[in-house]
């Protein structure tokens, strides 16, 4: 259970004071997925990285399973324990660059002192979940597509078997063929109840995969509900002219998307599969 | 022309003897250079207030004093200030300098190669619940580490060379025994020319080494 109640933050630059994060509260049951969207500059990034005080609030509170914490002032004690209930997938995949792809998931698990030949163990069956060869585990990073890079970061999280995973954007950078397996990899977990918050530009995605969608603007959420019904048929005028304008994009991405199967025509249409899954 | 071919052969086992002063010399130098450098780097990259401006004095001061001038401070000049330090000797004094020297330039290498670390990895490192500092010694440093190899090796090689100067404190490394040589046989040249390929030797045989060690290590990082 994650439970953020009025969380605010401000960034300070030349121009002043800009508000990102104006009072925002969310909960999310244990094996919810989450799914938030917003446009560009809507403070979606600086909320997920809230919960995990990768940015550090300016006010509110944040629970995570049994750790609660409060800003401001929040002790470098609990920001750990905070930090240990949740992992992180990045839109960069972010993985450790002199490690092999076994290394990088072996790593959290060590580094909390969890023996090393047991690690191992751990780390060939997360890598294996999520479709990594054995001989690509020995690989470095550099010589792994993003779509394999993105996979064996979403194994990395795993190992530290977290309360819930944050997602930033995991599809983003990737290219449009490659979507398609990250995309399912993160179905599995939604499919086996991991608590899941993912930042996406996704909708079909979102709206097939996530229970409930929250739409952000302008640092406060504008609307939530459940995913299809949010998605199709949005009650507030901000979140119906996003959906439009996010559907006026290029739609090649989810065209070249064979594992997600996501449509191929605008979303407006339709945005959910005939066999997708009940919001 | 003059030249004695014999000679040469012969001045060789005799200088080769004041090797190990050169190396001990460039080699504990570059140790201590090292740690210092990845010291004032460290604070500098972190940009820890107070010493971060005490740490661009350090790197600025010992680069802007020509290394001559540092030896002479710290070997004839400190023990005026200090009087216990009239015990400490050349090769004590030539590896502070040097040390420092040498730290200066590398700081700067050091904190160039840590800026150039993507620093995503100290993110995703704090996101699955490890300390910085942990972060730092496990990826950031090694992979600074590799990116300062070749510069670093650069210092090296000059330090090599420039261990030289010592025989300014007295020293009687390498070049000041050639120096000895020279003037007793009024051999100057073939002396100077057999020490000069003594060095030249040495940092042939000291970049093949860094040659595989950079191919070894560049595994992670090219594909
Ligand atoms: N470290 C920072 N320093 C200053 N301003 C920041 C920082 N991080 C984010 N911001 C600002 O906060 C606002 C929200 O950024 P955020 O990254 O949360 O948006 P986002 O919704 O994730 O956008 P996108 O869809 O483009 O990823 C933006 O105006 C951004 O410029
Ligand atoms: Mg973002």
């Amino acid at each position: 259970m994650i439970d953020v109640s009025d969380l605010r933050k401000s960034f300070f630059g030349k121009s002043g004071e800009n508000v990102v994060l104006d009072g925002v509260s969310l909960q999310v049951g244990t094996g919810e997925v989450v799914a938030i969207i917003g446009p560009s500059g809507s403070g979606k990034s600086t909320l997920l990285r809230c919960l995990n005080l990768l940015e550090t609030p300016d006010a509110g509170s944040i629970s995570i399973d049994d750790v609660t914490v409060r800003a401001p002032g929040i002790p470098g004690a609990q920001v750990r324990a905070l930090r240990k209930k949740t992992a992180m997938v990045f839109q960069g995949y972010n993985l450790f660059r002199n490690r092999t792809a076994l290394a990088n998931v072996m790593d959290p698990m060590t580094a909390q002192g969890t023996p090393k030949a047991q690690a191992e163990q751990t780390a060939r069956e997360l890598l294996t979940r999520v479709g990594i060869a054995e001989t690509t585990m020995q690989q470095y990073p550099v010589t792994l597509s993003g779509g394999q890079q993105q996979r064996v970061s979403i194994a990395r999280a795993l190992a530290v078997t977290p309360h819930a995973i944050l997602l930033d954007e995991p599809t983003s950078a990737l290219d449009p063929e490659l979507v398609g397996e990250v995309l399912a990899v993160i179905r599995d977990l939604a499919q086996q109840d991991m608590t899941l918050v993912i930042v996406t530009h996704e909708m079909a995605f979102a709206a097939e995969v996530a229970d409930r969608v929250v739409f952000i603007d302008g640092g406060r959420i504008v609307e939530q509900g459940p995913a299809r019904e949010v998605i199709r048929s949005p009650r507030e005028e901000r979140t119906r002219r996003f959906l439009r304008e996010a559907v006026s994009e290029p739609a090649q991405r989810s065209a070249a998307d064979p594992a997600a199967d996501a449509p191929s025509e605008p979303l407006g249409h339709d945005p959910l599969r005939p066999d997708g899954l009940p919001g | 022309m003059d030249l004695d071919p014999l000679y040469m052969l012969e001045v060789l086992p005799q200088l080769l003897k004041f090797l190990p002063v050169t190396l001990l010399i460039a080699v504990a130098s570059m140790f201590f250079a090292i740690l210092i450098g990845l010291f004032v780097a460290l604070i500098r990259f972190l940009r820890i207030p107070v010493l971060d401006q005490l740490a661009q004095l350090y790197v600025s001061l010992f680069r802007g004093i020509p290394t001559l001038v540092q030896l002479f401070l710290i070997y004839y000049g400190l023990p005026q200030l200090f009087p216990f330090m009239t015990t400490m000797d050349a090769l004590t004094a030539a590896i502070v300098g040097f040390s420092l020297k040498e730290s200066s330039y590398l700081a700067e290498i050091f904190r160039a190669a840590l800026t150039s670390v993507d620093g995503g990895q100290l993110e995703a490192g704090l996101a699955t619940g490890m300390t910085a500092p942990q972060v730092y010694r496990r990826y950031i440093i090694p992979q600074a580490a590799y990116n300062a190899l070749p510069a670093t090796g650069n210092i090296f090689i000059s330090l090599l060379k420039e261990t030289s100067v010592a025989f300014t404190l007295g020293l009687t490394e390498l070049f000041a025994e050639a120096k000895i040589l020279a003037s007793a046989s009024f051999r100057f040249f073939e002396t100077f020319l057999v020490v000069g390929l003594v060095y030249w030797l040495l940092v042939i045989v000291y970049s093949w080494f860094q040659g595989r060690l950079e191919t070894r290590l560049s595994r992670a990082y090219v594909r």
